[in-house]
């Protein structure tokens, strides 16, 4: 019995110990990804002459007029079709 | 006369009217049906397993679950044996149940519907969904010193993961004669997690807590990295933490592993779309029927009625509690040393229970404040919660199993 229930607290101690550190490895290597896929993203950017940046949507606003949640509706939209590879060059009010 | 005793002898009548355990357990299941049906309490659950119970309660339909033993045998039998001399909801359990194929299969589809997103913007949040696993270690004890076996005390601790996979899971590898039991408190209290929230949160958060404004505080103070290719974060995360744990804990592995798999199909997008509907709809849904039916059936009147579901489902109840207040607490303690303060409903999120609890996280605060929307902070404590659950089963099943 006594075995058993010091068996019962190791289980506890370990099996805390070990759920905060895989979810404490789950936050570092969430942080060292978005660092490493960061940097990488960037230098890609930079590197790469056909890629543009696109234009802010405060910009769009200011030259074209449109209402900012229409336009980020449309960037939204552009981007969930295209999963992230598309992007808006130009938005145009025909009427 | 003669005729009329025979037609008498066909029908189930008599068994019936001789068990009145028998006919109880009917009246279960027809609850349970009605909790399901009419209360919406986890329905894609609930009815498979309500119906596992009525069909298992049904005199002379072969199709109540047997429990293995050194006498009839049959974890030695073929799986033509089994439905030959049991019955096919025998060869269901044996196949899909005690060779524990169907809580990684719905893990899997579990993945393939989670977004990792709201984690990976609030990755300092995920801390608390190792608070909230409290439960499940400090009910193994509790349960021990009411007299279960550590295996027992180890599979209705589990509960107190608040993820139904995952405690069927364990209660299969460990005490798979409290598999009916574990299962319907652990989907119970997952359906009552919008009663058994406020009423912790009633007990150990304090009205100025409730009213820390998550946004407020990101204002204040500005996080120091922003996510700049979230899409490709998302698609590395799984396989890299999936390669993690089970190099730490190889017994996770069978949940985790999946959960990531399917979380993996779904991030690549379009290239791996047709596998990621499978995933999250053909076999989820299919698992799920099974899963349902076949926990549903071990539940017979001499299996269930007795004092052992009664502690379990107290049991249960406490480490449902103890796990919601232990991220509480967990959060109170971190405000204590953090400028940056953090809403407790936050860990109170930390148990599973996807996405339910951080939708009722969101609603206590925004009762307090109507422009504190935690939603998202809270699905990052909710998320981790999983693997975290996940992880807590790798680790009883390595020790006592």
């Amino acid at each position: 019995m006594e075995q058993s229930l010091s068996n019962a607290f190791l289980i506890l101690f370990v099996g805390m110990i070990t759920v905060f550190v895989v979810l404490l490895l789950v936050v570092l290597t969430g942080k060292m990804l978005i660092k490493l896929v960061d940097n990488i993203s960037y230098d890609k950017l930079e590197a790469s002459p056909t890629i543009k940046f696109v234009p802010k949507l405060s910009e769009y606003e200011d030259r074209e007029g449109i209402d900012r949640k229409k336009i980020a509706a449309i960037v939204a939209s552009i981007d969930v079709i295209t999963q992230g590879k598309g992007y808006i060059t130009k938005v145009e009010k025909l009427s | 006369m003669e005729i009329l005793e025979k037609l008498y002898e066909m029908t189930a009548i008599g068994e019936l009217i001789n068990s009145p355990g028998t006919l109880l357990m009917i009246a279960i299941s027809f609850l349970l049906l009605y909790l399901g049906i009419y209360k919406k309490y986890e329905p894609l659950l609930l009815v498979p397993i309500a119906f596992g119970v009525l069909l298992a309660n049904l005199p002379g339909g072969n199709m109540n679950v047997i429990q293995a033993t050194a006498e009839n045998g049959i974890e030695h039998m073929t799986i033509l044996e089994i439905a030959k001399n049991h019955g096919i909801m025998n060869m269901l359990y044996y196949t899909l149940i005690k060779t524990g194929l169907l809580p990684p299969l719905i893990f899997m589809g579990v993945g393939a519907m989670t977004d990792f997103g709201p984690m990976l913007r609030n990755l300092r949040l995920a801390f608390f969904g190792a608070a909230a696993q409290i439960g499940i270690f400090s009910v193994l004890i509790s349960a021990f010193l009411l007299g279960f076996s550590l295996k027992q005390a180890g599979a209705l601790g589990i509960i107190g993961g608040a993820d139904g996979p995952t405690a069927i899971y364990t209660s299969i590898i460990l005490a798979p004669e409290l598999l009916g039991p574990i299962a319907i408190a652990a989907y119970s209290y997952m359906a009552l997690v919008p009663v058994i929230i406020p009423l912790v949160v009633r007990f150990t958060i304090t009205k100025k807590e409730l009213k820390i404004n998550m946004k407020q505080q990101e204002k204040l103070f500005p996080k120091k990295v922003k996510i700049k290719n979230l899409k490709l974060v998302k698609i590395i995360f799984p396989i890299v933490l999936a390669t993690l744990v089970a190099i730490l804990v190889p017994s996770s592995v069978p949940l985790v592993g999946m959960l990531l798999f399917g979380n993996l199909i779904k991030e690549i997008g379009n290239e791996t779309n047709r596998l990621f509907k499978a995933a999250s709809e053909t076999i989820m849904n299919t698992a799920t029927i099974f899963l349902g039916l076949t926990v549903g059936a071990t539940m017979t009147a001499i299996t269930f009625l007795n004092q052992e579901t009664l502690l379990i489902v107290v049991g249960g109840f406490l480490a449902f509690a103890i796990s919601i207040m232990g991220g509480i607490f967990a959060v109170k303690i971190y405000n204590v040393f953090s400028k940056k303060k953090i809403n407790p409903l936050i860990g109170a999120t930390g148990l599973s229970a996807v996405p339910m609890a951080s939708r009722v996280a969101n609603e206590i605060a925004l009762e307090h404040d109507p422009r504190n929307h935690i939603l998202q902070y809270a699905m990052s404590s909710n998320i981790s919660g999983v693997i975290g659950s996940a992880v807590a089963a790798g680790v009883l099943i390595s020790f006592l199993s």
